[in-house]
């Protein structure tokens, strides 16, 4: 068993990474690896609750499944919820609670990369 | 000796992720160490399109994936579901679903996300490009 930190640093909709991150997340889960996820630089704009568009995955609850696949580590980097001034909206959105976000300084990440034995970036 | 994964999420054409990529595994090959394989996922399926050729004036690596997997024997995996998405089919995907042309090139191999996670059990670094 691997320890993964999957670090989503692009905005939900600007392109697949997100979605892909997501999926990769999920499946590491399933062959027995414990997974943890990062939020930051654009990638904390994924956790800004998103409408729902006809056929599109909804992002927002794909990342809200994330617990019912053991994924219960997760992390915001407080430095870029400042930079793009939206951490007052992130901390009215439910999903920050849901996934019970802990949020991060950039001292901290850097101790949390150390924790892990490897980090995927999407 | 260290087992490595390694893990290709950038298209050939995203600056010199691919070159890094090729120099990084002739490195760990040289070391004495192993690759135990090579997964291509999201943007990096590109890698694998046969459809691409070579237009004298910028980096085209498809033969040096060749030329590695088949000097060191080393496993070059695609996701099928990013790979399908993205228009790249083997043979038996193109006549399934009625398309004409097959377009996953060799030596590559179709996998899921699965056997990348079950390999990654034997794996101590893995490394991302």
């Amino acid at each position: 068993m691997a320890n993964l930190l999957i670090r989503f640093t692009q905005s939900p909709f600007s392109n697949a990474r997100s979605q892909d991150g997501l999926d990769f997340a999920l499946a590491a889960t399933n062959y027995g690896h414990d997974v943890k996820v990062l939020f930051e630089n654009q990638g904390v704009l994924q956790l800004v609750k998103a409408a729902s568009t006809k056929g599109l995955k909804n992002h927002t609850k794909r990342l809200a499944s994330m617990p019912f696949f053991d994924i219960e580590e997760c992390y915001v980097c407080t430095t870029s919820a400042d930079t793009f001034n939206i951490q007052r909206v992130l901390a009215n959105t439910k999903l920050v609670e849901e996934l019970e976000c802990h949020w991060l300084t950039p001292s901290e990440k850097i101790a949390l990369i150390h924790s892990v034995d490897h980090v995927v970036t999407f | 000796m260290a087992e490595y994964s390694i893990l290709i999420t950038s298209s050939p054409f995203d600056g010199d992720a691919a070159l890094r990529a090729l120099g990084f595994i002739q490195g760990v090959i040289d070391n004495g160490d192993v690759v135990n394989n090579v997964f291509f996922y999201s943007e990096g399926v590109h890698h694998t399109n046969s459809l691409m050729f070579n237009t004298g004036d910028e980096l085209f690596v498809l033969d040096d994936w060749k030329a590695l997997a088949d000097a060191h024997n080393i496993k070059l995996l695609v996701c099928i579901t990013a790979a399908v998405k993205r228009g790249i089919v083997s043979e038996l995907e193109a006549k399934e679903n009625g398309i004409a042309y097959a377009n996953l090139a060799a030596p590559f191999e179709q996998a899921g996300l699965g056997e990348f996670f079950s390999a990654l059990h034997a794996c101590n670094r893995l490394v991302q490009f």
